[in-house]
């Protein structure tokens, strides 16, 4: 028992009750409540779960509660203070003062305790030393955790030469300490899977400074950022035993198909990184011709453990106008692009000592799947139709452009025209660019004085959704066949799949149906419906589908003065599809 | 495996298109009850029931190889009677979960409150997946005084 922090809370809370000076000036005031109270948790069974966000370490002991809201001020400045204490590590605490006239601040801090899942491994009991997977587990109590740790804290100051001047500097400081679950998995001569705990020290602080402020018909702000990530907890080891061949446990068979063996490496290594991002921004009001927005962000991350960079750099524009009192425009384009860099992965030579139809290069260069180009419009249009009654109807259409997708549609055969020489060729990619139409409709109205409803459609058409293509099912090469090297011989990366894959629709409809209704003074209803459909019938082994229906209910009602009840039901069931492929080889 | 010269055995890929179906219902009440000018009782209470599943992937049978077509160079007994009529099932996930709190409030004076609570959390994991059997409760008792000032 926290006896110390009961003790204390205990004297808050009586000098609260006494009411005892907070607010001795005159013209100052000071409200609020304070709580002060303790409690004992016990647990049956497997708490990690069904207590996801229970601190585990104060169950099964008194633990002392504390809750303190206060809001009060003088004749030029209000403040608050709240602070939730429920446990060592699951607290937290927040105080803003604001003046009158140019300074305000706010600051918070929180935290609390995530426990983790933990992975048996106890599907994965085959038997030792054979061609059969199995485990050891090096942590068989397995409790993993997370301790959250956050402070936030912001100070603004108003610019008196500027209309709404202001500038804003905020920091945050984000901490994650604990233990998570790291599993390393051996040549597949083994299929050794090795469960272990590893330490986690992590931090993430952002540094941020705004400015904004209003000169006739312009209005300007710029806005800066920088984030920094850390793990302090060193990277673990593994000693990766020497490879053998899978049929025969030959070692010295194998190694040349291996980029390691029989080494120490790390593994599960989180890398240290950065953000630096700019955000400017200008509105323009046209007075009755409408206002003119426009803005651009570039943003830079490095990684430091691999030295890769990637930018982001985007551009928008929209424009608004009322055609009519009844009607109005609005109109945005944005266009962004992300562009990582080129990754050379550096490969030893396959079957480095087979002269005949070994010793390939597979060395290659990466583009990562995070490259994209993006253009999207929209146009927006907003129609009082009645009292009461609202339409409005949009239209969106988006192109991404993705360059890693040539690369993953690229397959490397050997040369059908030349059977027997080691070239290979590349496979024609398929198209890269997925274009997305989408519209729509919404129309909201009064239901008479005691209610209102509104209604939803969206349909979606999307040309060549991101796919994983070329990913499953493979031809079969069983007999003879020309697709092979100098030697005849058939190896893995010759095996041809021929499936696409993918959970993103072609076409998809939605609508959604919301109405709440004042039955009586003491009850009102209210209830939504959304039922989805979601395909995509341009695959070529199967086509893909994804149903949704999710209706829900809720009820308030209060049958006398004594008496006040809210009941509520929500139904959500998902229906989809995957196609599953399983190769049969010879052993 | 890769095979050799004109004697290629890889076999094939069988597929199969399988239908995946998650389902849920939550229900909530929260209720309140003035019994008197100074207490007053209190229910929170949130009950759902989650299921996902697979459906059977029984079509996968490999294509133009026998039941008992020898798989493996190095072991005669093998064959290709393969049986994919279970591992639908593996990945089954069945939670019922509650979580509740029952409480009363009684006032001392205009002031002062002094409370009481119980909460439960409870669990049923009915479909054991990796993490194990999940099937756990937690119970907290709280209580206090609340001062408004």
């Amino acid at each position: 028992m926290r006896t110390r922090n009961l003790l204390m809370c205990s004297v808050v809370l009586l000098m609260c009750w006494a009411g005892i000076g907070f607010a001795d000036e005159q013209d100052a005031f000071v409200e609020g409540t304070a709580e002060v109270g303790a409690h004992y948790s016990h647990f049956t069974d497997n708490p990690q779960r069904v207590g996801e966000y229970v601190n585990l370490d104060a169950t099964k002991d008194l633990q002392a509660d504390m809750i303190l809201n206060l809001f009060g001020g003088t004749e030029n400045t209000l403040y608050n203070i709240n602070l939730d204490y429920r446990d060592i590590a699951t607290k937290k605490f927040e105080f803003g003062v604001n003046t009158k006239s140019f300074l305000s601040a706010d600051f918070k801090y929180g935290s609390f305790v995530h426990n983790l899942d933990y992975d048996t491994l106890n599907n994965m009991n085959g038997k030792a030393g054979g061609k059969q997977v199995y485990n050891t587990n090096n942590d068989p109590m397995g409790r993993y955790f997370m301790e959250y740790e956050q402070f936030h804290g912001d100070v603004k100051v108003d610019l008196p030469f500027l209309t709404d001047g202001q500038i804003a500097l905020g920091m945050s400081d984000q901490r994650r300490s604990g233990y998570k679950q790291t599993m390393t998995l051996d040549h597949c001569a083994f299929c050794h899977v090795e469960s272990n705990a590893q330490r986690v020290d992590q931090q993430t602080r952002i540094w941020k400074a705004d400015v904004k402020g209003t000169v006739g018909a312009f209005s300007l702000n710029y806005d800066f950022a920088k984030t920094d990530f850390v793990d302090r907890a060193n990277t673990p080891n593994h000693q990766w035993k020497s490879a053998r061949h899978p049929v025969n446990g030959n070692p010295m068979d194998f190694p040349t198909r291996q980029q390691f063996s029989d080494v120490t490496l790390p593994y599960a290594r989180v890398a240290d990184n950065d953000k630096l991002s700019h955000n400017a921004g200008i509105k323009v009001d046209l007075k009755r011709a409408g206002t003119l927005k426009g803005s651009y962000t570039n943003t830079n991350r490095r990684n430091y453990n691999t030295g890769v960079e990637s930018d982001f750099n985007a551009g928008a524009f929209g424009y608004a106008v009322k055609l009519s009192p009844k009607m109005r425009l609005t109109g945005k384009f944005l266009a962004y692009e992300t562009k990582v860099d080129d990754a050379f992965i550096d490969l030893n030579n396959f079957r480095a000592g087979d002269l005949v139809s070994g010793n390939l290069n597979f060395d290659w260069n990466r583009i990562s799947s995070a490259n994209r180009k993006v253009y999207q419009g929209d146009l927006n249009l907003g129609w009082r139709v009645g009292k009461g009654k609202h339409l409005k109807a949009s239209w969106r259409y988006q192109v991404i452009d993705r360059p890693a997708m040539v690369q993953s549609q690229t397959s490397y055969l050997f040369d059908e025209n030349n059977v027997g020489t080691n070239e290979l060729v590349a496979s024609e990619a398929f198209e890269n660019k997925t274009k997305i139409n989408r519209i729509k409709l919404r129309f909201d109205s009064r239901l008479g004085m005691k209610g209102n409803y509104n209604l939803t459609y969206t349909f979606t058409d999307v040309d060549m959704p991101f796919m994983n293509p070329t990913a499953m099912c493979e031809n079969s090469l069983r007999g003879t066949d020309s697709a092979h090297g100098a030697d005849g011989r058939m190896y893995y990366f010759q095996r041809q799949r021929f499936g696409n894959g993918t959970n993103q629709a072609t076409q998809s409809h939605k609508a959604t149906g919301r109405a709440s209704y004042q039955i009586s003074p003491r009850t009102s209803i209210n209830g939504f419906l959304t039922v989805a459909s979601d395909k995509n019938n341009e695959m070529n082994i199967y086509e893909y589908n994804r149903d949704l229906l999710t209706p829900g209910l809720n009820l308030w009602t209060a049958p006398s003065d004594n008496l006040l009840f809210t009941l509520g039901w929500t139904y959500n069931k998902v229906t989809s599809n995957a196609n599953m492929c399983v190769p049969i080889f010879d052993g | 495996m890769e095979g050799s010269g004109s004697e290629l055995e890889h076999f094939d890929s069988t597929s199969s298109t399988s239908e995946y179906n998650n389902e849920s219902n939550v229900f909530f009440i929260n209720a309140n009850v003035t019994a008197s000018e100074k207490f007053t009782v209190f229910l929170e209470g949130v009950y759902s029931l989650s299921k996902g599943n697979f459906s059977s992937f029984t079509e996968l049978t490999p294509t133009g190889l026998p039941d008992d077509a020898n798989i493996s160079p190095d072991n005669p007994a093998s064959t290709a009677d393969y049986d994919f009529s279970k591992i639908n099932e593996y990945s089954d996930l069945d939670y019922a979960q509650l979580e509740g709190t029952l409480g009363v409030n009684y006032k001392l004076d205009k002031k002062a409150t002094v409370y009481g609570s119980v909460n439960l959390m409870d669990l049923q994991d009915n479909q054991a997946y990796v993490y194990g059997d999940l099937t756990g409760a937690i119970i907290t008792y709280a209580a206090g005084m609340t001062v408004g000032f």
